[in-house]
């Protein structure tokens, strides 16, 4: 259930990025940092999460995601989905 | 020593070399060691010849070389000039051409930028003390410069609205006057351990360095990847002093790590650089319950702040008008008036520009006469001239003044001036783009939050230009979407109607 609700935040964060750049989003690697690589700057995030929760129907949770993982799509996507997983 | 920016640290320096003066890149660099560091390349400038262009670029990005090249430029007698290495290169090659600096000092990380950096300028020493085979001065061989308080400590360079950068004059007279006010204001003490979130390039950053080196305190600056939620970084190392742009601190609120009690060694949370909503200013006194928030206000012109309000948990909230907060009173020996637009006093009230002159008032742009006389001015009854902020206040007797805007087309994002001009002068420049009009986009009750632009022009797609455009603009001042249109809307007299356009975007 985790791993379909990360693959799916995964998706949707690469689908808002391309609608947002108006470009293809680079190959999505599992350590991509979003803004490293400059996807997105601090604005751009928040649009993004403000984007997602749209989608995902509720809110997402970054309280207690490591500072440094918390623009690597593979460990924000695993984590969004796992704060969802928890009661 | 004369009243100079760095007679501070000097003096920590000599009375207490073991104390931390800087955490940077996770290591902790004593008064001593970062003196030795300065010296070390203030004594290696000293041996270049420089004629009377006393200017260093800084080319680094928070590592010691990037304090130490600060501190060595002004020990040399030197102004700093701080480049970005996370800005284009086009943008710094700008900066550097406009100041002219004939030295240069960079770290390692920034160097693979160098040959593009520096490609076309001739006679620039750069000093790279990074390098294994960097061959420089010992540090023992530095002399002490005879200086004067007028000269310039600093030069830095903000967005232009015709599109090339201003460069303001920073002395060491305005610069001690601001630290010193602001060591008493907060009475700072070696056991402080301010934050050091800004770049060399905002000048905020000056308050992070200089003010805790006056007193022997810490600066500790975060890795680039905790600035956006610093939160962990500030309980690690038990920070006392936060200095932040009002978004940072929504920024992380809205990830959840401003919560009550989170942040207790805090005794002063300050912030400067953009509106500061109330709801934040309420979270951030909850979060941090032993210290007391204050909202800065200042351009670059005055010397990184020049007003202050005193946020009081119990009262403020309903002082504030719109949901932000005022941004206060004038800072010891400065003094604000508020004008109309022949610069005659406006009554009690009445909304007006604010205009500021004393000791921070800076002397003008460099080389740009024409810009310094058109924001220096004279007013009735006053001797001294007074700086035109821009900004368009109100102020009931003895209350404190309030933001309500701008006269002109500047609009800040996260704190850094942007003028709309100089993206639209960017955007000309852009191959086949014809005309190019730039707007504030979102705009929240507590400002602009990005910009939009719109374009006309032939064989143009709007991917495209934006991708070009980020290399001649600043991340935060590339529009955060980009229209090609086949006409811009224009109004009755002929001008773009910027208001058509955003109802665009709103639509």
């Amino acid at each position: 259930m985790t791993h379909d609700e990360s693959v799916r935040v995964r998706s949707l964060i690469a689908s808002a990025l391309t609608a947002r750049l108006a470009r293809q989003a680079p190959e999505l690697q599992d350590d991509l940092d979003l803004r490293a690589s400059g996807l997105v700057d601090s604005l751009g995030f928040l649009q993004l999460i403000s984007d997602l929760e749209s989608q995902l129907g509720y809110r997402v949770d970054l309280a207690d995601l490591n500072p440094a993982d918390l623009t690597k799509l593979g460990p924000l996507s695993r984590h969004i989905a796992w704060r969802r997983s928890q009661p | 020593m004369r009243r100079l920016l760095h007679s501070g640290f000097l003096r920590s320096a000599e009375h207490m070399p073991e104390r931390v003066a800087l955490v940077a890149q996770g290591k902790t660099h004593t008064y001593g060691a970062l003196s030795r560091c300065a010296r070390t390349l203030a004594a290696t400038l000293q041996r270049i010849d420089v004629g009377d262009r006393r200017l260093t670029g800084v080319f680094a990005d928070r590592s010691v070389t990037a304090f130490a090249g600060i501190l060595g430029s002004l020990m040399a007698g030197h102004a700093y000039v701080p480049l970005n290495p996370n800005f284009p290169v086009a943008k710094n090659r700008q900066i550097l051409e406009r100041a002219g600096c004939r030295t240069l000092i960079v770290d390692s990380a920034s160097e693979p930028q160098l040959p593009e950096l520096l490609d076309g300028f001739a006679g620039v020493s750069v000093i790279a003390p990074e390098r294994p085979d960097a061959v420089l001065a010992s540090a023992a061989s530095w002399v002490p410069v005879e200086q004067s308080p007028d000269d310039l400590a600093y030069l830095l360079f903000t967005s232009g609205s015709t599109g090339a950068p201003k460069g303001v004059m920073v002395t060491h007279w305005n610069a001690t006057h601001f630290v010193r006010s602001a060591v008493e204001r907060y009475s700072i003490t070696a056991d402080d351990r301010l934050s050091q979130l800004f770049d060399a390039t905002f000048d905020l950053s000056v308050f992070d360095m200089f003010v805790a080196w006056q007193r022997g305190a810490m600066v500790c600056c975060p890795p680039r990847a905790a600035l956006w939620n610093p939160a962990a970084f500030v309980r690690e190392h038990q920070l006392t002093v936060w200095f932040s742009v009002p978004s940072t601190a929504m920024f992380m609120r809205r990830l959840g790590a401003v919560t009550p009690g989170a942040f207790p060694s805090l005794r002063w949370s300050l912030f400067c650089g953009e509106q500061l909503p109330v709801d934040v200013a309420t979270s951030w006194a909850a979060a941090a319950p032993e210290s007391i928030v204050e909202n800065l206000y200042g351009p670059t012109e005055l010397t990184v702040a020049c007003t202050a309000y005193r946020w009081d948990p119990t009262r403020s909230p309903a002082a504030c008008e719109a949901g932000v907060v005022p941004i206060g009173y004038p800072l010891p020996g400065m003094f604000a008036v508020v004008v109309d637009e022949d610069l005659d006093e406006v009554g009690p009230g009445e909304v007006g520009e604010l205009l500021v002159t004393g000791p921070q008032r800076t002397p003008g742009y460099w080389q740009d006469d024409c810009a310094s006389s058109r924001v220096f001015a004279r007013v009735n009854g006053w001797a001294e001239p007074f700086y035109r902020t821009g900004d368009r206040v109100c102020r009931t007797p003895g209350g404190p003044f309030r933001f309500v805007g701008r006269v002109d087309q500047q609009i800040k994002i996260r704190g850094y001036r942007v003028e709309l001009g100089e993206v639209e002068s960017r955007l000309l420049e852009i191959p086949g783009v014809q005309s190019a009009a730039a707007v504030p986009w979102p705009i929240t009750a507590f400002g602009a939050q990005g910009i939009a632009a719109f374009v006309t022009g032939q064989d143009i797609e709007a991917a495209e230009v934006r991708q070009l455009l980020s290399c001649r603009l600043q991340g935060y001042a590339v529009p955060q979407t980009i229209q090609v249109l086949p006409t811009l809307p224009l109004n009755a007299n002929g001008k773009i109607d910027r208001s058509a356009l955003t109802s665009l975007l709103d639509a």
